[in-house]
């Protein structure tokens, strides 16, 4: 088992959620749910984040705060976007201020459904996000090697 | 410049020259000695008065006229006293000579720098460069007469001739401001020359002797009570030159004098005359009441100068503040007078002038890049001024931090009051405890402040470009000489101190060679360690993220998005703590309390 | 005794990390349990560390990771000093050094939340050296020696002799192992304060390498707590397991306290406590060389 699935970092970002799933992300951490087992820690700081937990829609006002966190995180990184709002924009989707969802932003990796979603599919959102993070990881694994290979043979040719 | 290296090459000449057959003595074959004492004595006197009458300050002539009467009295107890040795040249005075020597020589080095770019920014005060450098070289003169004399006589004038010096000095600008400190300095000191000459009379009325060794040799025989009065006496001069409380506003308000006479009065002259004195007098000091007193005097001032630095802003103040403290502990090491805590005196002697004048020339330097003294006006120094950083950093490591020589010290004071089997003993522990941890907070914060990079974008050494070459070399100079304390600090424990305390004491001390070695091994790697990591890292070309601002970044540099898009400059300061560690308040108790201790002293003078 | 010193300095290097983690570890299940939850695996803390260093993170400028490597690097090499048998009194000052380390590392940054949290991180040493120095003083005072074997092997309770210095001590590792009340200036587990504190900066390996400096030094900050328990093995379970509980349980219960007061209470249970030992203590031992 790679490292990163046993111990997703989170950092949640209410974007202009109507506190509804912010509430659920919470209900994740009580003992009823207990994000923990899964090594999950809710970090206030995206530099120490592995997954980022959005919910709500984007606006214009929060778009650059989004991207912002998001280019804090360490690589490879991993997006959750919990709830219609972050998935659409939701109800407020035709607001004048509204961007659309979590993917107008930063690219987006899980999209959780339900309004407000409910603990259990959040949890299964982050541990797939962790599954996806584990690819990820691989992925870049082999690119840095592809890379290496490519300026040794570059070396060489010099 | 001429003359600060010929005094150089001359202390070093002399140290070579003595070395191999300490300690020794030599005669002055003068048969009117005698009036030439009377002489000068009345001469500086003079001066003082002429000096107070012009400036119309009457406690100052009052002081003066004493001073004169003084003399003149004394003549009669200590005129035509029969002297066997005038000079006496052991490894301790040898020490002090060496630093003044060299520290000194290298803040006149500095000076040559400083003192021009002092004169451009300050238009409004005279030019007397002259009577500058002359006053700090007989400043350094008066300092090799003082350590070297053994005859208390020849010490009391060469002890005069410091205060003077020190008061020409502090009022150099000539404004109010440096007047008022100048007559405080010369007022407290005149006071302590008064005692310290009240002392001698006593001593030569009682025993028919006026010399240093004299007097410690009856300290320990049975006429002991003979001489308990005269140390008391000469002990309160030492304790006002070396600015323990009560007597620490003169030390403080010489602040206003222009950096390189801070550095001299802090480091190698002046305030070192003073703990050099109770150094000396620790074997008459040890086990009577005087030398409690002097000690809980000394762990006093080390106690309220490290809390009354913690909230200053200013950086020559906190220099000072921390002067003030650690010759508190040096003089609680005097006062307690073991062969292990004077070990522990004169190590604290020798790094703290090293480190403390490599500190006040840096930030002399720093004060005129940045235009201030105040520290938080020096956040972000290590990017406008990456080389005085370094020196700083490196003085004030050597403050604080672990394996450099002032925390070794420490470390060996805290073993040998432990070893004293005495009840003072959990009290200065318990003391040292306290005011070390709260050193480590105001040294830290300010290296804090120095290293915080606000934008890692922004170009380097802006500010350095009016740092002139003197300046540059006495603090490359200084720094070496610090870290080179550090290391080779066994070898001068080895050679030059455990002799002096086994002719003193007939023990040696030393920590155990192993630890030196740690230690040592230490001071290696703490230089090593950081400095290959930075180079190593200093090589990866690869880019910067910005520091964490909470989402709302704004460009480069530290700064939040505010509504509209107006940006919104971070501004962060170091803890002051002023509810805590209020300074005035801190010093007030401080001086309260050092007054209380002072005056039991002079009632068990009386008694 | 001789001899085997330099081999269980050695072994700390190696298997520091290894008891380091696990204490980490069985405090997060314990923690948890106690709030009622299942909570992590036990090598939960092994997980973190070896995903932090997968991380990739720019520094935010060159000062940051060799100030961070020079923290862990001291760090080691103080419990390499403790275990090699050195004078305990002069690890605690070069403990000191390794904390400046960490510190001007988050100073470097000049973000808001680094700086506030090293400044907490300072007045937290300047709360809780005192106590360290005078526990060691004492100890000196029972076993007369600062060495950690000689001290070990002197076969006495000191927890007798010291029971305030003891607490005292107790109660300032609260400080030092960032247990609430007083996780001031960075906090551990899913706590947060300032966000992250002093580690605000830090993401990936420089976070891995603040984490490892820490189970280091918890090592011998538990190593220490032993010395007063070292009369047998019985007591020295006891007491070690006994401290441990104590640690987590006041994290547990306790609510974080102001930095004022953190300075204000430790210096307090100094005084009173510290102090308040070890001069009674000296009155009886006086005269018995």
């Amino acid at each position: 088992m790679s490292s990163i699935e046993r111990s997703p970092w989170l950092i949640h970002y209410d974007a202009s959620s109507c506190n509804g799933c912010d509430i659920e992300v919470l209900a994740c951490l009580t003992p009823v749910y207990d994000a923990e087992r899964f090594g999950c820690i809710v970090t206030g700081d995206p530099k120490q984040a592995d997954i980022f937990l959005v919910t709500g829609s984007v606006n214009h006002l929060n778009a650059p705060i989004v991207k912002n966190i998001y280019d804090q995180m360490p690589e490879p990184k991993a997006v959750v976007a919990i709830g219609a709002c972050a998935y659409s924009g939701g109800v407020f989707a035709e607001c004048y201020n509204v961007s659309g969802g979590v993917a107008s932003t930063i690219p987006v990796d899980v999209y959780v459904p339900g309004c407000a979603a409910k603990p259990e599919s959040i949890l299964d959102g982050v541990v797939r996000a962790a599954q996806i993070l584990k690819e990820k990881e691989k992925a870049m694994r082999a690119t840095r090697k592809a890379e290496r290979k490519g300026r040794k043979a570059e070396g060489a040719q010099r | 410049m001429v003359g600060s290296a010929a005094q150089a090459a001359l202390a070093v000449s002399l140290a070579i020259a003595a070395a191999p057959s300490l300690p020794q003595g030599f005669v002055v074959d003068l048969p009117e000695l005698d009036s030439w004492l009377l002489g000068g004595e009345l001469a500086m006197a003079a001066f003082v008065v002429v000096v107070a009458a012009l400036k119309r300050r009457g406690l100052t002539l009052l002081l003066g006229i004493a001073q004169a009467a003084l003399a003149l009295i004394g003549e009669r107890w200590t005129g035509g006293v029969k002297v066997e040795t005038h000079f006496v040249v052991d490894q301790v005075s040898l020490l002090l000579v060496l630093i003044v020597g060299i520290v000194g020589g290298l803040i006149i080095v500095y000076a040559g720098g400083y003192m021009w770019t002092y004169h451009e920014e300050h238009p409004g005060v005279r030019d007397r460069r002259r009577l500058f450098s002359f006053t700090m070289l007989s400043f350094i003169g008066a300092m090799y007469g003082l350590v070297l004399s053994n005859d208390l006589r020849l010490m009391l004038l060469f002890w005069e001739m410091t205060t003077l010096a020190s008061f020409v000095l502090i009022g150099y600008a000539g404004d109010e401001g440096a007047d008022k400190s100048a007559f405080l300095a010369l007022n407290l000191n005149l006071v302590g020359g008064i005692s310290f000459s009240i002392g001698i009379m006593f001593l030569a009325a009682r025993t028919g002797r006026v010399e240093l060794d004299a007097l410690l040799a009856m300290a320990k025989a049975p006429e002991a009570a003979l001489v308990a009065a005269p140390v008391a006496l000469i002990a309160l001069a030492a304790l006002v030159k070396s600015a323990q409380l009560p007597f620490t506003p003169w030390l403080l308000g010489a602040m206003v004098a222009p950096t390189p006479v801070s550095a001299l009065l802090h480091s190698s002259t002046m305030v070192k005359a003073g703990v050099f004195l109770l150094i000396k007098l620790a074997p008459a000091l040890s086990g009577t009441t005087t030398g409690y007193l002097v000690a809980f005097v000394g762990i006093l001032t080390f106690l309220v100068g490290a809390f009354a630095a913690v909230s200053s802003r200013n950086a020559k103040r906190v220099l000072a503040l921390s002067t003030v403290s650690n010759l508190g502990l040096i003089v609680a090491c005097a006062g307690i007078g073991t062969y292990q805590l004077v070990w522990v005196g004169l190590f604290l002697i020798l790094f703290h002038a090293v480190a403390k004048a490599l500190l006040f020339i840096s930030v002399g330097t720093a004060s005129v890049g940045t235009g201030s003294l105040d520290i938080e006006s020096m956040g972000g120094l290590i990017v406008s001024m990456p080389r005085v950083t370094l020196f700083l950093i490196v003085g004030i490591s050597c403050m604080f931090v672990a394996p450099f020589g002032m925390l070794v010290s420490k470390w060996a004071a805290m073993e040998a009051f432990m070893n004293l089997n005495s009840i003072v003993s959990p009290f200065m522990i318990a003391a040292l405890a306290f005011g070390s941890a709260t050193t480590v907070l105001f040294w830290a914060k300010w290296m804090g402040t120095l290293i915080r990079i606000p934008d890692p974008s922004a170009p380097r050494g802006l500010l350095e470009d009016r740092v002139t070459r003197y300046e540059l070399n006495s603090e490359v100079a200084l720094m070496v000489l610090a870290i080179a304390t550090c290391v080779f600090y066994p070898l001068v424990s080895k050679f030059a101190f455990e002799p002096y305390l086994v002719a003193t004491f007939g023990k040696a001390f030393g920590l155990d060679r192993g630890n030196m070695m740690i230690t040592v091994l230490m001071v290696v790697m703490t230089v090593a360690v950081p400095t290959l990591l930075l180079v190593i890292s200093g090589n990866s070309k690869g880019s910067l993220s910005s520091a964490y601002m909470s989402g709302r970044v704004s460009g480069p540099g530290l700064a939040f998005k505010g509504s509209k898009g107006a940006e919104l400059r971070v501004a962060t300061r170091a803890y002051y703590l002023e509810g805590i560690f209020g300074e005035k308040r801190i010093l007030k108790a401080g001086i309260a309390l050092g007054l209380l201790l002072v005056l039991i002293t002079a009632g068990t003078v009386l008694i | 005794m001789k001899g085997i010193e330099i081999y269980i300095a050695i072994a700390y290097v190696v298997l520091g990390p290894l008891l380091g983690g696990l204490l980490d570890g069985f405090d997060r299940v314990i923690t948890a349990r106690l709030q009622g939850r299942v909570g992590p695996p036990l090598l939960q803390p092994f997980y973190d560390l070896r995903k932090l260093f997968t991380r990739r993170i720019r520094p935010v400028n060159r000062l940051q990771l060799p100030l961070i490597a020079s923290h862990l690097v001291f760090a080691v090499l103080t419990g390499v000093l403790f275990f090699y048998g050195s004078d305990i009194l002069l690890i605690i000052f070069v403990l000191t050094l390794a904390s400046i380390f960490l510190v001007l590392a988050a100073y470097s940054t000049g973000s808001p939340f680094s700086t506030i949290g090293a400044d907490r991180e300072l007045l937290l040493m300047t709360a809780y050296e005192p106590m360290i120095i005078i526990a060691l003083v004492a100890l000196f005072g029972v076993a007369k020696s600062f060495n950690f074997y000689e001290i070990l092997s002197s076969a006495m309770p000191i927890y007798l002799y010291l029971p305030g210095i003891y607490l005292g001590l107790v109660f300032v590792l609260q400080m030092k192992l960032r247990k609430s009340p007083f996780d001031i200036s960075a906090s551990h587990h899913a706590h947060q304060e300032l966000v992250m504190g002093l580690t605000a900066d830090m993401g990936g390996p420089a976070l891995g390498m603040v984490e490892l400096a820490h189970w280091y030094e918890s090592v011998y900050l538990f190593a220490l707590v032993l010395l007063f328990f070292s009369s047998s093995w019985v007591s020295a379970i006891v007491g070690l397991s006994v401290t441990y509980s104590l640690i987590i349980f006041l994290d547990n219960v306790t609510a974080r306290v102001k930095w004022q007061r953190a300075l204000s209470i430790a210096w307090l249970v100094t005084l009173v406590a510290g102090a308040g030992n070890l001069i009674p203590f000296y009155l009886i031992s006086r005269g018995t060389p």
